[in-house]
């Protein structure tokens, strides 16, 4: 069985490898950790408007900062797809161009989602741009405008297709020109493609895409056995010893992530959150990959080798930081403890799902996950004290979870190592 | 004076085995200058490397970096397992260490 799953492995191995290092996938995921900071500061807004202390909700009305906190959001979260479009085309243009640092393609980007979005007017006749495609809503559109301008940008470049301009031209005046073909050409075209989506029952390239894309996809993406196949399978990569979360994360997080942005407007605009799985609820439920558990396990072991790694890795463990015990135990392509390892994010999940639908536990606000925040912490960011006791019992479940398992390695390990010491007092 | 890089996803697991390794060189003594970061940030660099060393969970990308980071010079390596979960930072360094003898 070993040998099948180690050859099994070896072969979809540059598979994998592959889809790590996939440039697109790797520009959409660095594109979007680059929002952290964004969605952070609009994250904490929404969450000092909807305190659910009154103290502090109250104390925030009385001090003015309502107003100033909702302009944060919308111009955070709110404009979410803005910098999304400007990001992926840098990131993409980073990855393919050594020395080009994408500002540029970036600029253009955003040029480009601008020149696809419908403008409209106030009652007072002031030209403006409707916010509706700006945020969560116009993500998707902005993913691909960024990866659709930022790959002529890079197929111009490289065909070298610029302005050249003689050597006695300062730098400066050469990268202005530089940039100066690929925006006329990308942006005619996108003014060409605003003006052929306008003609079509969509009536925008933004509801083109989100109707026929980025819903579909979210009611997929967000479904329950999407997230359960998701996390089984970045688990299994972790069984042998490949960052699987790094693999899956960049598949599904702008899905996971629109749908806690959605969480994040419908709560400040006063409705109720409508999605139960985000990305926040998948980070903070399966917090170091539910491997917490074992370490606890450890520390409290009569086995002397893991009680040392127990100790070593509780500390990190608590911060979400579980490779330690995933590497010393290890629980890489350890047979043995496959099958919690591989399958205890799903049992958490669907137990965290129920207990949602059944109204048990709040929704999630969509608060922007911050990793490396302690257990119990990086809940209570969102939004309720039920979460907070959510995450640390499903923690404090998977320690049973663990524990059959755990416990036939210990017998063993207890056995080897007494087995060690008889050896050594035998040969003094 | 020997600069040994550490990558991994995130740079927060090899930040510890990175805390570890620099008292395990100041303890013998030995000149050495470690930094630990996410392998996206590794290309943009620009201090000196003379062995990088790869977290076993991006140990997939040992081909791709050998290929490219060893026609420069630098040795490239992934850490063993074992040594990475027990933040053994004095074998991670002994270990790099001799891939410059």
């Amino acid at each position: 069985m070993k040998e099948k799953l180690t050859r099994f492995f070896a072969k979809i191995n540059p598979y994998v490898t592959a889809l790590g290092r996939n440039k697109y996938l790797q520009a959409v995921s660095g594109a979007m950790m680059a929002t952290l900071p964004i969605t952070i500061i609009g994250s904490i807004a929404v969450l000092l408007l909807v305190f659910p202390i009154d103290f502090v909700k109250n104390g925030v009305a009385a001090l003015g900062l309502t107003g100033v906190l909702v302009a944060a959001n919308t111009f955070t979260i709110g404009a979410l797809a803005l910098y999304v479009s400007f990001l992926i085309a840098k990131n993409l243009v980073q990855q393919f161009i050594e020395d080009d640092d994408g500002s540029s393609a970036g600029i253009i980007s955003l040029l480009s989602f601008l020149l696809v979005t419908p403008l409209g007017a106030t009652k007072e006749g002031i030209s403006a741009i409707p916010t509706t495609w700006l945020g969560a809503s116009g993500v998707f559109s902005a993913m691909i405008v960024g990866l659709v301008s930022g790959r002529i940008y890079i197929l111009i470049k490289k065909k070298g297709w610029t302005i050249k301009m003689p050597e006695s031209v300062p730098p400066m005046v050469m990268k202005v020109f530089e940039g100066l073909i690929p925006s006329i050409i990308i942006g005619v075209l996108f003014i060409l493609v605003n003006k052929v989506f306008s003609l079509t029952s969509y009536g925008s390239m933004h509801q083109a895409i989100y109707t026929l894309l980025q819903g579909p996809l979210q009611t997929l993406g967000g479904s329950l056995p999407a997230l359960i196949i998701l996390s089984t399978v970045g688990q299994i990569l972790w069984f042998f010893g490949i960052h699987g979360t790094n693999v899956t994360m960049p598949i599904v997080q702008p899905i996971w992530l629109a749908l806690d942005v959605m969480n994040l407007n419908a709560i400040a605009a006063g409705h109720a959150a409508p999605n139960i799985i985000g990305l926040s609820f998948f980070m903070t439920l399966t917090f170091g990959g539910t491997a917490l558990g074992l370490v606890v396990l450890m520390i409290r072991s009569k086995s002397k080798q893991y009680k040392a790694l127990g100790k070593l890795a509780l500390v990190p463990a608590l911060f979400g930081i579980t490779e330690p015990v995933i590497f010393g135990t290890p629980l890489v392509l350890n047979f043995k403890l496959a099958v919690p390892f591989i399958f205890n994010n799903a049992i958490v999940l669907i137990i965290a799902y129920v207990l949602t639908t059944l109204n048990i536990v709040p929704r999630f606000m969509g608060t922007s996950y911050i990793f490396g925040l302690p257990i119990g912490f990086s809940a209570a960011i969102q939004g309720s004290i039920r979460i907070i006791i959510l995450q640390v019992a499903l923690q404090v479940l998977s320690i049973f979870l663990w524990m059959p398992w755990f416990r036939s390695l210990e017998k063993e390990a207890v056995i080897r190592e007494s087995e060690l010491e008889i050896q050594n007092v035998n040969m003094n | 004076m020997k600069y040994i890089t550490l990558v991994c996803a995130a740079g927060m697991s090899t930040s510890m085995l990175m805390a570890k390794m620099k008292k395990s060189a100041e303890s013998k003594g030995i000149e050495a200058k470690i930094s630990a970061m996410p392998e996206q940030k590794f290309k943009s660099y620009k201090e000196p490397t003379d062995v990088l060393l790869l977290g076993p969970q991006v140990g997939y990308l040992f081909d791709e970096m050998k290929a490219e980071y060893a026609p420069k010079g630098i040795k490239v390596a992934v850490i063993d397992m074992m040594d990475y979960g027990m933040m053994n930072g004095e074998k991670v360094l002994k270990d790099a260490l001799a891939l410059l003898d």
